[in-house]
């Protein structure tokens, strides 16, 4: 199981970001059928399953395409969004019920139409800054010292045994 | 004569040394207040009393000793989202629902060393995310001043619990600004420190290169008092910085009375721009014009990139936050949901333990992160974020402090933004910019609207600057006022 994610992950990694992909369908993994449940194939399916028929005509997606390139990459219709929600929301290991999936992609549409008024400035010459005060390199000495103890550091566990945390199975 | 309760932290510290009065009395009095208040205000979700007692005792018999350290058996309230040993630490989320801290924050740390009682957890939103506290498992807190209005947010219980003595003094945390937001709507002191300034060594990450600790308080002495305590190089926060100690109250004190002679105020003309509720201006500005009768130089200055940093602020704090609550996965602490296999445990848990406002903070952040967008998104709200900077080092070579607004209205009632997180981001447009470009800022009342509702200012100073600052908002602080 942990390596179909990782198999899922990496595509998605290489991915550029193009106009295709933000509508949902420049993943060549859009067809692909993958096991019921919640496997990792889910969000992609849901893309390919949620596609309004009306969209599936070249006439209508050219159009489509052609509105949402005006705001580059934004993908802003409910559409897009529930599918891209559903997509990031897999991503965050976040399940989502219909209804809360619904509600974020309207709002989250609305927010990304309004941070995207940053692509009005011209920020090609503008170093980005991660944190407000650099400071770089803080060292201190390799010294051993006294840390939780392993009662303490297990005393919110949900489930513990012999010192160690219990998961459920990783590997089958 | 009025109840201990009641006091400031620099009023009540002073009659604990004279011994006018003992620590167990100041405990009782604020115990007995929140017995009487926090069910209708809801700012606290735990008090220790018994704990808070047995200390209280222990403090007053080590000042018969002849002890003394600074804050020795004065109780503060702290958030509910920095660590206290043994205490517990929810963040007001149903996922920590049961979680206790088996450590201590490095303020809890250095509070408890300066002889301060950690008597109760302070209400907040969800994970501190949120201008209402209405994102909170616990409920809403209510504003002291009316019952239908939010106390603000994030730090809203911090805030109400010291406006209505509830609280001698508390801690909150500001992101976006969760202190002064509150701290303008319920009419107390807030004070977010520079960052770096306070450890964030326990206090539960939300945006970690925006989150910074500081005080909620009576009065502007109490907040140099606290921060005096709180602030100093910690070798468990790298991002701390190693600058010598404030002594802010005690620069405070050579001061004496309000002086605001040769301070140049710079006034931002994007700070004062529709959307501007006229009561927030009419008192920022007749708060301006006073001080500038106590000798201060008001002088025009532009921020012109404030109108992109509520749009950075959002892609910057939820993309960290979504790497930050990437913690909360039912293993090592917090609610586990019982499934098959551990993907489905995460999901699953995920799903039960973060509350409608937490999802969608970390749905976008992961957009923003992800593939693809990283780019449109991420790195440009950085390179924003380096505008906003250079517009306040610019805006810094002109004037020593800005003032301004704290938020564009006064508090809004109860459920108002709740259906509409645009307009609830949109209303931490005057404070966001703060913690993009790292400086340090407080909100000090300035009156309250024909409603009755309290209206703080905003002031604002460079990195480092809380010297300065502690005493430009000397010369605006008025006579306090209580919520009856």
């Amino acid at each position: 199981m942990i390596e179909l994610e990782w198999r899922e992950r990496k595509p998605l990694r290489t991915e550029r970001p193009r106009l295709g992909r933000s509508l949902g369908f420049g993943s060549q993994r859009w067809t692909e059928k993958r096991p019921g449940g919640h496997s990792p194939g889910r969000a992609a399916e849901g893309r390919a399953t949620r596609l309004p028929v009306g969209l599936r005509s070249a006439g209508r997606l050219r159009r489509l395409r052609r509105a949402v390139v005006t705001t580059p990459g934004s993908p802003t219709t409910i559409e897009t969004m529930r599918a891209e929600v559903q997509r990031v929301a897999h991503l965050a290991r976040l399940h989502l019920d219909e209804a809360t999936a619904e509600r974020i992609a309207r709002d989250l549409g609305r927010i990304l139409e309004y941070v995207n008024q940053l692509s009005e400035l011209d920020l090609q010459a503008v170093e980005p800054t991660a944190h407000a005060m650099p400071v770089a390199n803080v060292f201190r000495p390799d010294e051993v010292a006294p840390g939780l103890s392993r009662g303490d550091v297990l005393s919110n566990a949900p489930a513990a045994r012999d010192g160690l945390f219990v998961v459920p199975p990783i590997i089958e | 004569m009025s109840s201990p309760a009641q006091w400031t932290l620099t009023e009540t510290r002073d009659r604990l040394a004279s011994r006018e009065v003992s620590s167990r009395e100041v405990v009782e009095s604020v115990l007995s207040a929140i017995e009487r208040r926090n069910r209708e205000l809801n700012a606290y979700v735990s008090v220790n009393a018994e704990a808070a007692l047995e200390e209280a005792r222990a403090a007053d018999e080590r000042r018969a000793r002849g002890e003394f350290s600074p804050l020795l058996g004065v109780p503060i309230g702290v958030k509910d989202n920095i660590a206290v040993r043994g205490e517990p630490c929810t963040c007001a989320s149903r996922i920590l629902q049961g979680y206790r801290s088996p450590y201590d924050s490095t303020v809890a740390a250095r509070l408890r060393a300066a002889g301060a009682i950690l008597l109760g957890r302070l209400n907040l939103d969800e994970f501190a995310m949120g201008s209402s506290t209405e994102t909170s498992v616990y409920g809403p807190v209510r504003n002291p001043w009316s019952a239908e209005h939010v106390a603000g947010g994030s730090s809203g219980g911090s805030a109400a619990a010291v406006a209505a003595d509830l609280a001698i003094a508390a801690l909150g945390s500001d992101t976006g600004g969760s202190i002064r937001q509150p701290a303008s709507f319920c009419g107390c002191v807030g004070f977010k420190p520079t960052y770096g300034r306070v450890s964030r060594y326990g206090l539960v990450a939300y945006a970690s290169s925006l989150d910074q600790i500081g005080p909620l308080t009576k009065s502007v002495r109490d907040a140099a008092l606290l921060l005096d305590v709180i602030a100093g190089r910690d070798p468990r926060d790298s991002t701390t910085l190693d600058v010598p100690g404030l002594a802010a109250e005690a620069a405070l004190m050579r001061v004496g009375a309000a002086d605001l002679r040769g301070l140049r105020i710079g006034v931002p003309a994007e700070y004062f721009v529709a959307g501007l509720d006229p009561e927030v201006e009419r008192l920022t500005r007749a708060a301006l014009r006073r001080a500038t009768e106590l000798g201060a130089q008001a002088v025009e200055i532009r921020l012109p990139h404030t109108r992109y940093a509520v749009a950075a602020y959002y892609l910057i704090a939820t993309a960290e936050a979504s790497a930050n609550l990437a913690r909360y996965d039912g293993v090592r602490y917090g609610l586990r949901v019982a499934a098959d296999g551990i993907l489905d445990m995460y999901g699953r848990t995920r799903a039960a333990g973060f509350g409608l406002e937490v999802k969608r903070r970390i749905i976008l952040g992961t957009h923003a992160l992800s593939a693809g967008y990283y780019d449109q998104y991420y790195l440009r709200a950085q390179k924003v974020r380096t505008l906003i900077r250079a517009d306040f080092a610019a805006a810094f070579e002109r004037c020593d402090v800005i003032a301004g607004p704290v938020a564009p209205t006064p508090a809004f009632r109860l459920g108002e933004h709740l259906d509409d997180p645009l307009k609830m981001y949109l209303s931490d447009v005057y404070t966001v910019p703060v913690n993009l470009a790292g400086i340090c800022a407080l909100s000090v009342p300035v009156g309250r609207t024909a409603a009755g509702l309290p209206v703080g200012l905003q002031l604002i100073g460079p990195a480092m600057g809380e010297p300065t600052l502690l005493r430009a908002a000397l010369g605006f602080e008025r006579e306090r006022e209580r919520p009856s």
